[in-house]
This record gives C-alpha cells, structure tokens and sequence, in this order.
C-alpha cells in the first residue's frame, strides 16, 4: 500500500511538473491560433453570424490583450477586436478599439499604422474627409517606413478621382507617383521599392496614362539594369504594350529579353506563360 | 492450431497478468517520450529542444501549432531510442515470464525477468536492428528505386502504391521468420546467429500458424497506418492536438498487437520445445 502511495505521488509530482511547463509564449500562441481560426469561421459566415457569435470571438483576443499584453502578436488580437466591431457596423467602437493600439503598442508601428488606416477608412465612411485626411497624414508622418505609408498617396488620389473632383484627384496622383519615384529612386533593392513600382503604376494606370507609365518603366530598365525591380518594370510595361497599347510585337520582344536577361528571378516564367498564350492569341 | 496458441496465451493473460508488464512498461515508456516532446517548445525542456529543432527543422517548429507537424517525426525517433535502451528488454522479459508461467511451480517472477533480459541484451538488440532494417529495406526500398528511375507518370504511382502494400506484408513476413529468434536467445540462451538459425527453422515448420500469428494481430495495426496517413488531414480539420491523441492511440495499438504476437510465439515457441523434448 505505502508502495503504491509512494508510485501516485511521484506520477502526480511528474504530471504537476510537466503541467508546470507552460510559457507564456507558446500558450499565447495556442490562444490566438483557436481566437483566429473562430475569426475566419466568422468571416465565412458573417450573414448568418449573430452578435454572441461575435462577442465569443471578441472575448477570446481580448483574453489574449489582458493575460499576454507583452506579446508581439497581442496588437494584432487587438487589431482584430476593432475589426469585429467594424464589421458589425460599430464604427465608434471599432475606432476606439483601433485607438488602444497606439496608446498600448506604440513601438509595434506596423501595427500602429494599420490602425491609422482603419481610423482613417472609418472616418472616410462617416463621410469626416478632414478627420480621414488627417489620420493618413499621421501614418505618412508618424510611421513613413511601414508599407501602410505607402499606400496612404494613392489612396487619397483614388478617393478624389471617386468623389469626382478631378483637379484634386490630379495633384494628388502627381504627389503620389512622386512620393513612389522617390522611395524606388533611394533604395531599389528593397521590398518597398517593388511594392512603390506597383503603386506608382496603379497611379498611371487610373488616369489611363501608359504612355507616361512606359516612359517611367523604361527608365528604371535603363537604371537598374542588374536589379530584381529592372526585371520587374520589364515585366509590367510588356504587359502594358500587348494587353493596353496593342503593341503585341514589342510586348514579344520584351518577354524574351526577361528570359535571357533575368532568367533566375520569377519573372522569366510569367515572361514565358505570357510568351505563350501570346502565340496562341496569333 | 492457431486457435489452440491463441487460447494458451490468452488462459496465461488471466492466470499471469504481469506477463502484460514488459509491454505495458514498454507503452509507459513510449507515453513518456511522447509526452516529453510534446512539451518541447515549452520551458524547461525547450532549453535542450529549441537548439536542434531550429537547426536541423527550421525555427517555425518551436511555435504553436507547427510543433504538432513535427510531432510524428520527433516521436518515430524517440521511438527507435525508446527501442533500443528500453524496448529490446521488455520483449526478452516477456519471453522470460512466458518461460517461467510454463515452468512447474509456474511463479512468475518480473525482476528475475528483467535481469535475464538485461543479460541478453546485445544479441537481442542485434535481432531487432536485423528485423528493423529488413522491415525498412522492403517497406520503402522499392517505391524508392521506382521513384529514382521512373518518370512520375500514372503507371509509376501505381506501382509504387502496389510496392508499399507489398512492402507491408514482406515486412510482417520479415517478422515471421525471425520471431522465434526472440525466445531462442532467453529461453534456449543461444548466440545471435544460433538464434536466427533456429527461429528460421522453427518458421519454416510451423509457418502459416507462425504467419497467421503474426499477421493477424498486425492487420490492426495496418488499418492504423490508414488513419496515420491521414493525420495531416485530421488534424486540419480538428485541432492540432489531434495528432497527439492519434500518436497516444498508435501506443496503445502497439501494446495490443505486440502483446499477442509475442506472447503467441512464445507459447508456440515453448509448446513446440515440449513436444521436441517429448519426442526425444
């Protein structure tokens, strides 16, 4: 009997040990995985969903934000609490919401600046232009090297071209491209000079300038020659001549010289599908 | 025949339990290596883990819930580890008390056991690596020459689904003939290659009993294998926990089917030295 006592007590010593073994990361980590996973269930099914259905999901991060606020991923369980408010309509919930994360995350910016953004998207939907104008000054000021940044320029510029006041919605794209030159023109070797040429040619494509667009691809081909970004303008102003300007002889020759030139980026097997589908087309 | 060996050893279940302790020892032990990996992302044992997972897998396997993908992996190791400091001399223990639940007094004793095992414990590792590696050998060396040197092509990915379920049953006949190798070594004390000779021999007499032995508890765990190849599937649709519940469960399967498949062969093994002595 004091054998078997003795055996229970070192299983339950050993199971009180190994139940001791939590960190708070990975537990954290559990939390948020379950909080996500009942989030993208929501989102597949926000028609049918019901406001406890959403306050289930909302209590769950907000456990995540109380118990581990140190957390690197707690502002996004933040993020996600303001969202679930915003998509039930509650603007002013979801925008102080959006708020706790530059009060309480200010060194995560990243995340900061997304929530500007929303702040910003949500004011826009309040019909508040100046409250929105001035929320996306605070992330092009606040958080310039976040790629939110830099998609606050051409977002304004469309939201001119939207509301119709095309003198505004102008200057705005012409500050944007800038603002994308810029960025491409000081570090063409960077993530955000590939995303600022995607943008820069989303401006030009919206005022249906291509010609300005070629212009300006052609001269980061010429530039940057050797760069992932000279492969990548190659790309998109090929596709601008065969599929915008007609020019499907050049938009040819330009795929080919993708595949010769910069055959090891991935851009020289979109050159080569696009190749492709091209002969078939003739 | 078959039904008679089953029946002795299931007789010797009820009148001797502990001869279900090597394996159910054998299980714990297999428990603890799982449980011991299931907590490797986590303080303390993080401490040893974090360094090789990061190194040899990646460091994505350190976080929740990667660190179940990994699982499987982990455990198929720490089960070969499992096997050869701990396992090889459950099996001789088990051969041991089946000797001694036949012996005139029919006491069986579990340390006596234990120590006997421990004594031969060189020849019958070398017996389970010889199994394990044949095992290996048929079970993947096939599908591996075909994917080597065929083109993926339809016929090639039936013939390597042919191959694997062959190779399945080759490796159960791979036991079949070195099962009495097991008993050979505590019962008789013969030398490793004395042992292999005489479980072929045996084998070879008493083959399909001795194939029926093995095969039938082991299609347990051939359906198993249908529900572990699943366990990527299971567990997105579930939790990651999941994986953890499947791996428990191969525990359990394993202590079921080893159980009656060395047990079984024990008991031939035994039957058939009293019917030689008899003889003579």
């Amino acid at each position: 009997m004091p054998r078997t006592a003795g055996f229970l007590c070192a299983v339950f010593l050993f199971a009180a040990c190994l139940g001791g073994c939590d960190s708070t990361r990975y537990s954290a980590e559990k939390r948020f995985w379950h909080a996500s996973r009942d989030y993208n269930k929501l989102l597949k099914s926000q028609d049918t969903a019901s406001a406890v259905d959403y306050q289930r999901v909302i209590d769950k991060f907000r456990e995540i934000t109380i118990r581990y606020p140190m957390w690197p991923n707690s502002a996004q369980a933040q993020f996600n609490i303001a969202q679930l408010y915003a998509m039930q309509g509650n603007m002013a919930k979801g925008k102080d919401e959006f708020y706790v994360i530059l009060k309480d995350y200010p060194e995560n910016k990243d995340m900061c600046a997304r929530a500007l953004f929303m702040i910003a998207l949500a004011y826009e939907k309040g019909d508040d232009w100046p409250k929105a104008l001035e929320a996306f000054n605070k992330i092009t000021s606040g958080y310039p090297e976040t790629g939110t940044a830099l998609q606050v320029p051409v977002h304004i510029a469309e939201y001119y071209k939207l509301k119709g006041k095309n003198e505004e919605a102008s200057a705005a794209y012409s500050a944007a491209i800038e603002k994308y030159r810029n960025v491409i023109s000081k570090d063409p070797n960077t993530y955000a000079a590939l995303a600022a040429l995607d943008l820069a040619v989303t401006c030009y494509a919206s005022q249906e300038k291509w010609n300005e667009a070629v212009d300006y691809l052609d001269s980061l081909v010429s530039s940057y020659g050797s760069l992932v970004i000279a492969s990548k303008a190659l790309f998109v102003e090929s596709v601008i001549y065969e599929q915008k300007l007609n020019m499907p002889d050049k938009a040819e020759i330009n795929y080919r010289k993708i595949i010769e030139k910069y055959g090891d980026t991935p851009f020289a097997k979109l050159a080569e599908n696009q190749l492709t589908a091209l002969k078939k087309t003739k | 025949m078959v039904k008679a060996v089953w029946s002795v050893t299931l007789r010797m279940i009820g009148r001797h339990p502990s001869v279900l302790v090597p394996f159910f020892l054998k299980a714990l032990f297999e428990g603890l290596v799982l449980t011991v990996l299931f907590y490797y992302p986590r303080p303390p044992l993080s401490v040893v883990f974090a360094e090789p997972v990061k190194t040899f897998f990646g460091p994505a396997f350190l976080h929740y819930p990667y660190n179940f993908n990994l699982l499987p992996t982990l455990y198929y190791y720490g089960q070969l580890v499992s096997m050869v400091i701990f396992g090889v001399i459950m099996y001789g223990m088990a051969m041991s008390l089946v000797s001694q639940a036949h012996s005139a007094d029919e006491e069986v004793r579990l340390f006596g056991s234990f120590n006997r095992a421990v004594r031969r414990y060189f020849p019958l590792l070398g017996i389970w690596i010889v199994i394990s590696v044949l095992s290996a050998l048929v079970l993947s060396g096939p599908s591996f020459i075909i994917k080597k040197t065929m083109q993926p092509t339809p016929a090639a990915i039936t013939l390597v689904y042919i191959f694997s379920y062959a190779g399945i049953a080759a490796a159960f006949l791979v036991e079949t003939l070195f099962i009495y190798s097991y008993p050979a070594i505590i019962i008789e004390r013969s030398g490793f290659i004395a042992s292999i000779s005489r479980s072929f021999g045996m084998a070879k007499k008493l083959f399909l009993t001795t194939v029926c032995i093995v095969f039938v508890p082991r299609l347990l765990e051939v359906l198993f294998m249908f529900v572990k190849q699943k366990q990527q599937g299971i567990m997105n649709l579930t939790v990651p926990e999941m994986m953890l519940v499947i791996l428990g469960a191969g525990i359990v399967v394993s202590f079921v089917t080893d159980s009656l498949v060395f047990l079984s062969a024990a008991n031939l093994f035994i039957l058939k030295q009293e019917n030689e002595k008899g003889k003579d």
